[in-house]
């Protein structure tokens, strides 16, 4: 029964802020995000005909959709990029290739698990093979959101309620997935409410944050015309070497 | 044991999201406050002479030797304990201007098509090893007192360049026999 509620709940917290957005028209400013809730919401959907109708195959109809939610959510993660850094074009290549680092490394980590045990295999560990996955999102959202703090990228509430909800959302999954696959069926019914509970706390962050439209706030100030990147980087080494420098001459007199 | 490994991950990220984020809310203006206009960065450094000799003079144990000769143990110690601070101010102030100078080149980076990644992770390298340093030094001073901690830093660079020196003997004698092996290799092939 109050697993029912939390579902409903869940289904009702998907619908408000995409019924919100459309009716205040900013579904187009975070296209792929509202893509993403109106697909966890039909899959919610789904998922109920299946489990009140062929209750059998809840099981794997649940499983099957989840990789295709994760794929969804990489775009999630892609629009955070694309919206953040569009003014930035310096912290968005930056942002290319640490990406493309984490993605590397992340994904490697994965084939080479999957080389060594002939046991996984998809379908078979699903908790397993999901929480990898949720890895790399977590890996690349953190590369991301230390970029964003380290180039101070303006970022607005929108987008930082964004973040906050699916980095919640994906860590909480991955420690979920980890102890449900350690633990086994012990963490089963303990799994069946922790998660629940986590995504409708996600779920309201994203009701409160995108309940209007908050454009990125502009950066206050205009770069210096220093437009050539090696001379500002020759003048930023020139001043840490002159600190340095200064901070030796004063204790060595 | 991975289930562990997993939670303090998770529990690591949560925070250290949590933590950036709202660090960057708390700067509400960022741009403005914390950047500057990036004209007023380094009004310390290479500035004149007299301000050199000041901050020279803080870790000088000329002074903290006159007062503890001229007047009371107390009064020497409160002296001593004014310099430590003095030059923990000092120390701050100079940490201070680099994250600022850091923060500008930041701020016009983000914006330059042609950032270079590699550039901007070894400065980012050369900028923590600044702090990491710096850092180390305000705990020496705090913990040992200005003049001290000069005599500790000007005997560790000492002993840096003594290794070096070693190093520098010891290396051309390393890539010779690495030639000479090298050329052993390719003379039966010839």
């Amino acid at each position: 029964m109050a697993s029912m509620v939390i579902w409903l709940m869940a289904i009702v917290l998907e619908v408000v802020p995409l019924v919100r957005a459309a009716e205040a028209k900013f579904t187009k400013h975070y296209k792929l995000f509202y893509s993403y809730l109106a697909f966890i919401l039909l899959r919610d959907l789904w998922l109920l005909v299946v489990y009140f109708r062929w209750p059998k195959f809840y099981t794997y109809a649940y499983w099957s959709s989840e990789p295709i939610g994760v794929l969804v959510g990489c775009g999630l993660v892609w629009e955070v990029y694309k919206i953040a850094l569009a003014r930035f074009p310096g912290a968005a290549r930056m942002a290319r290739n640490v990406l493309a680092f984490l993605f590397i490394l992340a994904s490697t980590r994965i084939f080479v698990k999957a080389w060594n045990r002939p046991t996984w295999i998809p379908g078979r560990t699903g908790y397993e093979i999901e929480r990898d996955l949720r890895i790399v999102q977590v890996a690349l959202l953190a590369g991301l959101v230390v970029l964003f703090a380290c180039y101070a990228i303006p970022l607005g509430r929108n987008l930082k309620g964004i973040i906050y909800g699916y980095s919640l959302f994906l860590v909480t999954s991955v420690v979920n997935l980890t102890l449900r696959y350690d633990l086994g069926d012990s963490f089963q019914r303990s799994w069946e409410h922790t998660q629940p509970f986590c995504y409708l706390f996600v779920l309201l962050v994203w009701c409160v944050t995108l309940w209007s439209y908050a454009p990125i706030p502009e950066p206050t100030t205009e770069p210096r015309l220093e437009a050539n990147y090696e001379s500002l980087v020759a003048a930023t080494k020139r001043k840490l070497h002159s600190a340095r420098s200064y901070v030796l001459k004063a204790m060595r007199p | 044991m991975s289930a562990f490994a997993y939670f303090l991950m998770a529990a690591v990220a949560i925070l250290g999201v949590c933590l950036l984020l709202s660090r960057r809310a708390g700067r509400r203006d960022f741009d403005r406050e914390a950047y500057g206009t990036g004209q007023e960065t380094f009004l310390l450094f290479g500035r004149d002479s007299v301000d050199s000799e000041l901050s020279a003079r803080i870790f000088d144990p000329e002074d903290l030797d006159f007062v503890a000769i001229e007047t009371s143990r107390r009064n020497a110690r409160q002296f001593r304990q004014e310099r430590t601070a003095l030059a923990l101010d000092w120390l701050r102030a100079v940490r201070g201007q680099v994250n600022q100078s850091i923060r500008a080149h930041v701020r016009d980076a983000r914006e330059n098509a042609g950032l270079k990644p590699s550039d901007e992770i070894r400065l980012g390298f050369e900028f923590l090893l600044f702090q990491l340093s710096s850092g180390i030094l305000y705990l020496v001073i705090w913990v040992c007192g200005p003049p001290r901690a000069a005599k500790l830093l000007g005997y560790s660079l000492k002993l840096a360049a003594q290794l070096r020196n070693v190093t520098e003997d010891v290396l051309p004698a390393g890539r010779y026999v690495g030639v000479e092996l090298m050329d052993n290799k390719q003379e039966p092939r010839s």
